[in-house]
Protein backbone atom coordinates (compact mmCIF):
# COMPACT_ATOMS: atom_id res chain seq x y z
CA UNK A 1 0.00 0.00 0.00
CA UNK A 2 0.89 2.97 -0.99
CA UNK A 3 0.28 6.74 -0.95
CA UNK A 4 0.94 8.85 -4.15
CA UNK A 5 2.54 11.36 -4.17
CA UNK A 6 1.34 14.53 -6.25
CA UNK A 7 3.18 16.85 -8.50
CA UNK A 8 3.05 19.56 -6.15
CA UNK A 9 4.62 17.14 -3.53
CA UNK A 10 7.64 16.12 -6.00
CA UNK A 11 7.67 19.65 -6.84
CA UNK A 12 8.21 20.64 -3.16
CA UNK A 13 10.67 17.82 -2.20
CA UNK A 14 13.00 18.58 -4.71
CA UNK A 15 12.87 22.20 -3.67
CA UNK A 16 13.74 20.87 -0.02
CA UNK A 17 16.30 19.41 -0.85
CA UNK A 18 18.09 21.65 -3.01
CA UNK A 19 17.81 24.35 -0.10
CA UNK A 20 20.39 21.80 1.80
CA UNK A 21 23.39 22.06 -1.19
CA UNK A 22 23.14 21.49 -5.25
CA UNK A 23 22.56 17.97 -6.02
CA UNK A 24 23.01 16.34 -9.96
CA UNK A 25 19.93 14.35 -11.42
CA UNK A 26 20.57 10.83 -10.29
CA UNK A 27 22.10 11.81 -6.76
CA UNK A 28 17.92 14.20 -6.37
CA UNK A 29 16.28 10.44 -7.58
CA UNK A 30 18.08 8.42 -4.89
CA UNK A 31 17.33 10.97 -2.25
CA UNK A 32 13.62 11.23 -2.97
CA UNK A 33 13.78 7.87 -3.16
CA UNK A 34 14.60 7.46 0.62
CA UNK A 35 11.65 8.98 1.44
CA UNK A 36 8.87 8.11 -1.41
CA UNK A 37 8.90 5.22 -4.40
CA UNK A 38 9.11 7.11 -7.19
CA UNK A 39 10.44 5.45 -10.64
CA UNK A 40 13.39 6.47 -12.61
CA UNK A 41 11.76 8.13 -14.81
CA UNK A 42 10.10 10.23 -12.38
CA UNK A 43 12.95 12.99 -11.90
CA UNK A 44 13.38 14.65 -15.77
CA UNK A 45 10.13 16.17 -15.93
CA UNK A 46 9.66 17.25 -13.07
CA UNK A 47 13.29 18.90 -12.99
CA UNK A 48 12.14 20.78 -16.11
CA UNK A 49 8.57 21.79 -15.18
CA UNK A 50 10.74 23.55 -12.10
CA UNK A 51 13.33 24.94 -14.55
CA UNK A 52 10.76 26.25 -16.92
CA UNK A 53 9.20 27.73 -14.16
CA UNK A 54 12.45 29.52 -13.16
CA UNK A 55 12.28 27.68 -9.39
CA UNK A 56 16.11 26.19 -9.89
CA UNK A 57 18.63 26.96 -12.27
CA UNK A 58 21.47 24.70 -13.66
CA UNK A 59 25.01 24.66 -14.24
CA UNK A 60 27.58 22.35 -15.48
CA UNK A 61 30.75 20.86 -13.85
CA UNK A 62 33.09 18.10 -15.02
CA UNK A 63 33.22 14.91 -13.31
CA UNK A 64 35.74 12.36 -14.08
CA UNK A 65 36.62 13.38 -17.40
CA UNK A 66 32.46 14.20 -18.10
CA UNK A 67 29.96 16.29 -17.79
CA UNK A 68 27.45 16.58 -14.35
CA UNK A 69 24.46 19.10 -14.39
CA UNK A 70 23.84 20.82 -11.30
CA UNK A 71 20.35 22.43 -9.55
CA UNK A 72 20.84 25.13 -7.90
CA UNK A 73 16.99 26.94 -5.87
CA UNK A 74 16.59 30.20 -6.74
CA UNK A 75 14.93 33.39 -4.81
CA UNK A 76 11.37 32.48 -6.97
CA UNK A 77 12.34 28.74 -6.07
CA UNK A 78 12.46 29.68 -2.24
CA UNK A 79 9.07 31.87 -2.16
CA UNK A 80 7.28 28.87 -3.98
CA UNK A 81 8.93 26.32 -1.43
CA UNK A 82 7.61 28.65 1.30
CA UNK A 83 3.91 28.62 -0.41
CA UNK A 84 4.11 24.57 -0.47
CA UNK A 85 5.11 24.32 3.20
CA UNK A 86 2.05 26.51 4.32
CA UNK A 87 0.07 24.13 2.12
CA UNK A 88 1.40 21.17 3.03
CA UNK A 89 0.56 22.51 7.30
CA UNK A 90 -2.69 23.55 5.83
CA UNK A 91 -3.29 19.69 4.58
CA UNK A 92 -1.33 18.08 6.97
CA UNK A 93 -3.90 19.44 10.01
CA UNK A 94 -7.12 18.98 7.89
CA UNK A 95 -6.01 15.29 7.46
CA UNK A 96 -5.46 14.75 10.79
CA UNK A 97 -8.34 16.19 12.39
CA UNK A 98 -9.71 12.67 11.08
CA UNK A 99 -6.83 10.80 11.27
CA UNK A 100 -5.98 11.37 14.84
CA UNK A 101 -9.49 10.48 15.93
CA UNK A 102 -9.85 7.09 14.67
CA UNK A 103 -10.00 4.42 17.00
CA UNK A 104 -9.68 1.34 14.87
CA UNK A 105 -12.40 -1.04 15.73
CA UNK A 106 -11.82 -4.78 16.50
CA UNK A 107 -12.24 -6.75 12.91
CA UNK A 108 -15.66 -8.51 13.04
CA UNK A 109 -15.40 -12.11 12.61
CA UNK A 110 -17.43 -13.55 9.58
CA UNK A 111 -20.39 -15.87 10.23
CA UNK A 112 -20.29 -17.10 6.54
CA UNK A 113 -23.57 -15.25 5.81
CA UNK A 114 -23.49 -12.41 3.86
CA UNK A 115 -27.00 -10.94 5.42
CA UNK A 116 -26.61 -8.70 8.32
CA UNK B 1 22.87 -3.15 -27.60
CA UNK B 2 24.66 -1.04 -25.69
CA UNK B 3 24.43 2.29 -24.06
CA UNK B 4 25.21 4.57 -26.70
CA UNK B 5 22.76 2.58 -28.92
CA UNK B 6 19.92 2.76 -26.52
CA UNK B 7 20.67 6.48 -26.61
CA UNK B 8 20.18 6.52 -30.31
CA UNK B 9 16.92 4.12 -30.46
CA UNK B 10 15.72 7.09 -27.53
CA UNK B 11 16.37 10.31 -29.59
CA UNK B 12 14.67 8.33 -32.95
CA UNK B 13 11.40 8.01 -30.48
CA UNK B 14 11.66 11.58 -29.70
CA UNK B 15 11.19 13.38 -33.28
CA UNK B 16 8.56 15.49 -32.52
CA UNK B 17 10.77 17.43 -30.35
CA UNK B 18 12.99 20.07 -31.30
CA UNK B 19 16.96 19.94 -31.97
CA UNK B 20 17.31 21.33 -28.35
CA UNK B 21 14.49 19.23 -26.24
CA UNK B 22 16.23 16.17 -27.47
CA UNK B 23 19.74 17.08 -26.69
CA UNK B 24 18.33 18.05 -23.34
CA UNK B 25 16.42 14.58 -22.83
CA UNK B 26 19.67 12.70 -24.36
CA UNK B 27 22.00 14.50 -21.74
CA UNK B 28 19.85 14.18 -19.10
CA UNK B 29 19.48 10.26 -19.08
CA UNK B 30 23.44 10.04 -20.45
CA UNK B 31 24.64 11.23 -17.32
CA UNK B 32 22.24 9.41 -15.38
CA UNK B 33 22.98 6.29 -16.44
CA UNK B 34 27.06 6.99 -15.69
CA UNK B 35 25.60 8.14 -12.38
CA UNK B 36 23.46 5.35 -11.46
CA UNK B 37 26.26 3.23 -13.33
CA UNK B 38 24.30 0.50 -15.20
CA UNK B 39 26.33 -1.08 -16.81
CA UNK B 40 24.15 -3.60 -19.21
CA UNK B 41 21.20 -3.24 -21.22
CA UNK B 42 18.93 -5.22 -19.23
CA UNK B 43 20.08 -3.16 -16.10
CA UNK B 44 18.73 0.10 -18.07
CA UNK B 45 15.62 -1.61 -19.26
CA UNK B 46 14.99 -2.70 -16.02
CA UNK B 47 15.34 0.55 -14.08
CA UNK B 48 13.81 3.12 -16.99
CA UNK B 49 12.08 0.90 -19.38
CA UNK B 50 13.05 -0.06 -22.79
CA UNK B 51 13.79 3.27 -24.85
CA UNK B 52 10.36 3.29 -26.56
CA UNK B 53 8.75 3.40 -23.33
CA UNK B 54 11.02 5.76 -21.55
CA UNK B 55 10.57 7.98 -25.08
CA UNK B 56 6.54 7.63 -24.89
CA UNK B 57 6.93 8.74 -21.48
CA UNK B 58 8.49 11.85 -21.77
CA UNK B 59 6.55 12.84 -24.75
CA UNK B 60 3.46 12.52 -22.54
CA UNK B 61 4.78 14.72 -19.81
CA UNK B 62 5.91 17.48 -22.76
CA UNK B 63 2.32 17.46 -24.10
CA UNK B 64 0.86 17.59 -20.53
CA UNK B 65 3.15 20.59 -19.55
CA UNK B 66 2.28 22.29 -22.82
CA UNK B 67 -1.27 22.13 -21.80
CA UNK B 68 -0.40 23.41 -18.12
CA UNK B 69 0.92 25.99 -20.16
CA UNK B 70 -1.97 26.56 -22.66
CA UNK B 71 -4.11 27.15 -19.70
CA UNK B 72 -2.59 30.46 -19.14
CA UNK B 73 -2.84 31.18 -22.84
CA UNK B 74 -5.08 33.41 -24.76
CA UNK B 75 -5.15 32.04 -27.94
CA UNK B 76 -5.87 28.42 -27.66
CA UNK B 77 -4.35 25.52 -29.70
CA UNK B 78 -5.91 23.90 -33.02
CA UNK B 79 -8.04 21.20 -33.24
CA UNK B 80 -4.95 19.77 -34.81
CA UNK B 81 -2.67 20.00 -32.03
CA UNK B 82 -5.23 19.19 -29.64
CA UNK B 83 -5.99 15.72 -31.31
CA UNK B 84 -2.00 15.29 -31.53
CA UNK B 85 -1.86 15.98 -27.67
CA UNK B 86 -4.40 13.22 -27.21
CA UNK B 87 -2.22 10.81 -29.04
CA UNK B 88 0.78 11.63 -27.17
CA UNK B 89 -0.66 11.23 -23.84
CA UNK B 90 -2.53 8.00 -24.77
CA UNK B 91 0.83 6.54 -26.28
CA UNK B 92 2.49 7.45 -22.65
CA UNK B 93 -0.48 6.10 -21.00
CA UNK B 94 0.00 2.85 -22.80
CA UNK B 95 3.89 2.34 -22.40
CA UNK B 96 3.95 3.07 -18.25
CA UNK B 97 4.02 -0.59 -17.06
CA UNK B 98 0.52 -0.43 -15.32
CA UNK B 99 -1.80 -3.42 -14.26
CA UNK B 100 -3.53 -5.14 -17.41
CA UNK B 101 -6.95 -4.07 -15.70
CA UNK B 102 -5.82 -0.58 -15.32
CA UNK B 103 -4.83 -0.19 -19.22
CA UNK B 104 -8.23 -2.26 -20.51
CA UNK B 105 -9.94 0.07 -18.59
CA UNK B 106 -7.71 2.99 -19.79
CA UNK B 107 -8.41 1.40 -23.52
CA UNK B 108 -12.43 1.33 -22.77
CA UNK B 109 -12.79 4.80 -21.57
CA UNK B 110 -10.66 6.02 -24.73
CA UNK B 111 -12.81 4.17 -27.01
CA UNK B 112 -15.87 5.63 -25.08
CA UNK B 113 -14.61 9.83 -25.37
CA UNK B 114 -13.99 8.63 -29.17
CA UNK B 115 -17.08 7.33 -30.39
CA UNK B 116 -18.87 10.27 -28.31
CA UNK B 117 -16.77 12.73 -30.28
CA UNK B 118 -17.18 10.62 -33.53
CA UNK B 119 -20.80 10.53 -33.36
CA UNK B 120 -21.09 14.07 -32.55
CA UNK B 121 -18.58 15.08 -35.51
CA UNK B 122 -21.22 12.69 -37.78
CA UNK B 123 -24.72 13.87 -36.48
CA UNK B 124 -23.15 17.81 -37.18
CA UNK B 125 -21.81 16.90 -40.69
CA UNK B 126 -25.20 15.49 -41.67
CA UNK B 127 -27.37 18.79 -40.34
CA UNK B 128 -24.99 20.59 -42.18
CA UNK B 129 -24.72 18.82 -45.66
CA UNK B 130 -28.78 18.44 -45.24
CA UNK B 131 -29.14 22.23 -44.26
CA UNK B 132 -27.31 23.49 -47.63
CA UNK B 133 -28.90 21.07 -49.74
CA UNK B 134 -32.16 22.39 -48.84
CA UNK B 135 -30.67 25.64 -49.08
CA UNK B 136 -28.98 25.01 -52.42
CA UNK B 137 -31.97 23.14 -54.05
CA UNK B 138 -34.99 26.02 -52.73
CA UNK B 139 -32.30 28.81 -53.96
CA UNK B 140 -32.40 26.94 -57.60
CA UNK B 141 -36.42 26.46 -57.61
CA UNK B 142 -36.67 30.01 -56.59
CA UNK B 143 -34.80 31.60 -59.43
CA UNK B 144 -36.76 28.86 -61.76
CA UNK B 145 -39.89 30.10 -60.47
CA UNK B 146 -39.01 33.78 -60.40
CA UNK B 147 -39.55 34.39 -63.75
CA UNK B 148 -42.57 32.15 -63.94
CA UNK B 149 -44.84 33.50 -60.71
CA UNK B 150 -42.32 35.22 -58.99
CA UNK B 151 -44.53 35.39 -55.60
CA UNK B 152 -43.81 31.42 -55.40
CA UNK B 153 -40.49 32.42 -56.76
CA UNK B 154 -39.77 34.84 -54.11
CA UNK B 155 -41.08 32.30 -51.16
CA UNK B 156 -38.89 29.53 -52.28
CA UNK B 157 -35.91 32.29 -52.81
CA UNK B 158 -36.68 33.39 -48.95
CA UNK B 159 -36.33 29.38 -47.87
CA UNK B 160 -33.09 28.92 -49.77
CA UNK B 161 -31.20 31.90 -48.08
CA UNK B 162 -33.05 31.26 -44.39
CA UNK B 163 -31.90 27.38 -44.54
CA UNK B 164 -28.27 27.93 -46.00
CA UNK B 165 -28.16 30.81 -43.10
CA UNK B 166 -29.36 28.14 -40.40
CA UNK B 167 -26.60 25.32 -41.84
CA UNK B 168 -24.02 28.52 -41.75
CA UNK B 169 -25.20 28.89 -38.05
CA UNK B 170 -24.50 25.44 -36.97
CA UNK B 171 -21.10 25.18 -38.76
CA UNK B 172 -20.06 28.16 -36.27
CA UNK B 173 -21.66 26.15 -33.43
CA UNK B 174 -20.72 22.42 -34.10
CA UNK B 175 -16.65 24.14 -34.34
CA UNK B 176 -17.33 25.88 -31.18
CA UNK B 177 -18.47 22.70 -29.04
CA UNK B 178 -15.82 20.89 -31.28
CA UNK B 179 -13.09 22.79 -29.23
CA UNK B 180 -14.90 22.46 -25.91
CA UNK B 181 -14.93 19.04 -26.42
CA UNK B 182 -11.67 18.31 -27.03
CA UNK B 183 -10.49 20.54 -24.56
CA UNK B 184 -12.19 19.05 -22.14
CA UNK B 185 -10.95 15.57 -23.29
CA UNK B 186 -7.60 16.31 -23.15
CA UNK B 187 -8.14 17.63 -19.26
CA UNK B 188 -10.19 14.17 -18.35
CA UNK B 189 -6.75 12.06 -20.41
CA UNK B 190 -4.32 14.56 -18.31
CA UNK B 191 -5.68 12.92 -15.00
CA UNK B 192 -5.95 9.28 -15.76
CA UNK B 193 -2.26 9.80 -17.24
CA UNK B 194 -1.24 11.00 -13.67
CA UNK B 195 -3.38 8.14 -11.91
CA UNK B 196 -0.90 6.21 -13.56
CA UNK B 197 2.38 7.97 -13.69
CA UNK B 198 5.60 8.52 -11.36
CA UNK B 199 4.60 5.21 -10.27
CA UNK B 200 5.67 1.92 -12.09
CA UNK B 201 7.38 0.48 -8.77
CA UNK B 202 4.50 0.69 -6.26
CA UNK B 203 2.80 -0.66 -9.11
CA UNK B 204 4.83 -3.27 -9.47
CA UNK B 205 4.85 -3.77 -5.44
CA UNK B 206 1.06 -4.54 -5.61
CA UNK B 207 1.26 -7.33 -8.42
Amino acid sequence: MNIQASSEILDGLVLSLLTKQDYYGYAITQEIQHSIKISESTMYPVLRRLRNKKWLTTYDQSYQGRNRRYYRITDEGITHLKEILIAWQVYQKNLNQIFRKVEIPPIREKKGSQHD
Amino acid sequence: MTKSDYMTSLKKHLTQLTKAEQDDVIEFYTEYIEDAEFKTESEIVTNLGTSKQLAHKILADYSIQAIENDKDQVQPASSKSKLKLIWMILLGILSTPVTIPGTILAIILFSIVLIIVAAFTLFMLALILSGFLIGVSTLYSGIVFLFLQPFTGLFYLGVGLTSTGIALLIIYISLRVWQKLLTSVIHSVHKIYQKFSHHQSSVKEAI
